[in-house]
């Protein structure tokens, strides 16, 4: 998935520069892989949302006191920012943050927000909501290296570094987690149209 | 003869992290193993499937966001 246009890079530039709507471009690009990353690791919505904005000043900071380093890719390195910060949330927190209703669901489940009810109504039918608690049932090791490839877009090089263990081991456990998935979504009867997804 | 792939190959593939003379070998294996075309096509369609579960921060907190960057300046202290 290739971006086109202005490259991230020159927004942070122009950012450096003073301009508010390269800052806005940046955050509305990527948000949704910054989000889905701390969300799939607090597993609780409100937590995502609080460290999304944790995320962001830092990155503000950094940005406007003129320490960002430009050798690094920007998105690389907010998603390292973000995952830091869900990972220390739990160093502090030390508890599981779902909350599970007396159906044993869970309450992110049960929630209307205000922002996208219609939207949220209809989420709850579908794939995605579904998928989140699949992934969310995979062994840590395997979401942990699922994450961090797909959504953080580490190399599996990096990802073995950071978790300690051999290249192998890492690729070894993506593969596990994608073939779980599947499995769990054949289980379900989960159906989704392959047509969908051809580029 | 044709080198032996394995899912982990693919998975590598499929991200990005093959070499170009992988690449090409695995091309061609493609050709040649309608097995293996079957596996690279399901591995493809399990990763995108991930892409659907990308998910919206709230509105509010984008425009926390945008509100603490424009009034950077006078957070700090001078």
């Amino acid at each position: 998935m290739k971006k086109v246009g202005v490259s991230d890079s020159l927004l942070v530039s122009h950012y450096k520069n003073g301009s508010e709507a390269a800052f806005e471009e940046l955050v509305s690009r990527h948000k949704s892989r910054v989000f889905t990353t701390i969300y799939l690791i607090v597993k609780d919505k409100y937590v995502a949302e609080d460290l999304l904005q944790d995320t962001f000043i830092k990155v503000v900071h950094t940005v406007k006191s003129g320490k960002y380093n430009e050798e690094g890719k920007f998105l690389p390195w907010v998603l390292r920012i973000a995952h830091n910060l869900a990972i220390d949330f739990f160093r502090k927190d030390k508890r599981y943050p779902t909350i599970v209703m007396e159906d044993g669901s869970g309450v992110f489940n049960t929630l209307a927000f205000a922002e996208d009810s219609v939207e949220s109504q209809q989420i709850k039918c579908d794939t995605n909501a579904l998928l989140k608690n699949l992934v969310q049932e995979l062994p840590e090791t395997q979401k942990e290296v699922l994450i961090m490839r797909h959504y953080m877009q580490m190399s599996f090089q990096d990802i073995a570094d950071t978790t300690n263990v051999s290249i192998n081991t890492a690729l070894g456990r993506m593969r596990y987690a994608l073939i779980n998935l599947r499995k769990k979504m054949e289980k379900m009867n989960v159906a989704y149209d392959q047509t969908i997804y051809r580029s | 003869m044709t080198k032996l792939f394995t899912e982990v190959d693919l998975i590598r593939y499929i991200y990005g992290e093959t070499s170009q003379t992988e690449d090409d070998e695995i091309q061609n294996a493609i050709v040649c193993n309608l097995e293996l075309g079957e596996m690279l096509s399901q591995l493809e369609l399990d990763t995108q499937v991930l892409d659907r579960l990308l998910l919206n921060p709230s509105p509010l907190s984008l425009k926390h966001i945008f509100e603490y960057s424009a009034n950077y300046s006078l957070n700090q202290k001078v």
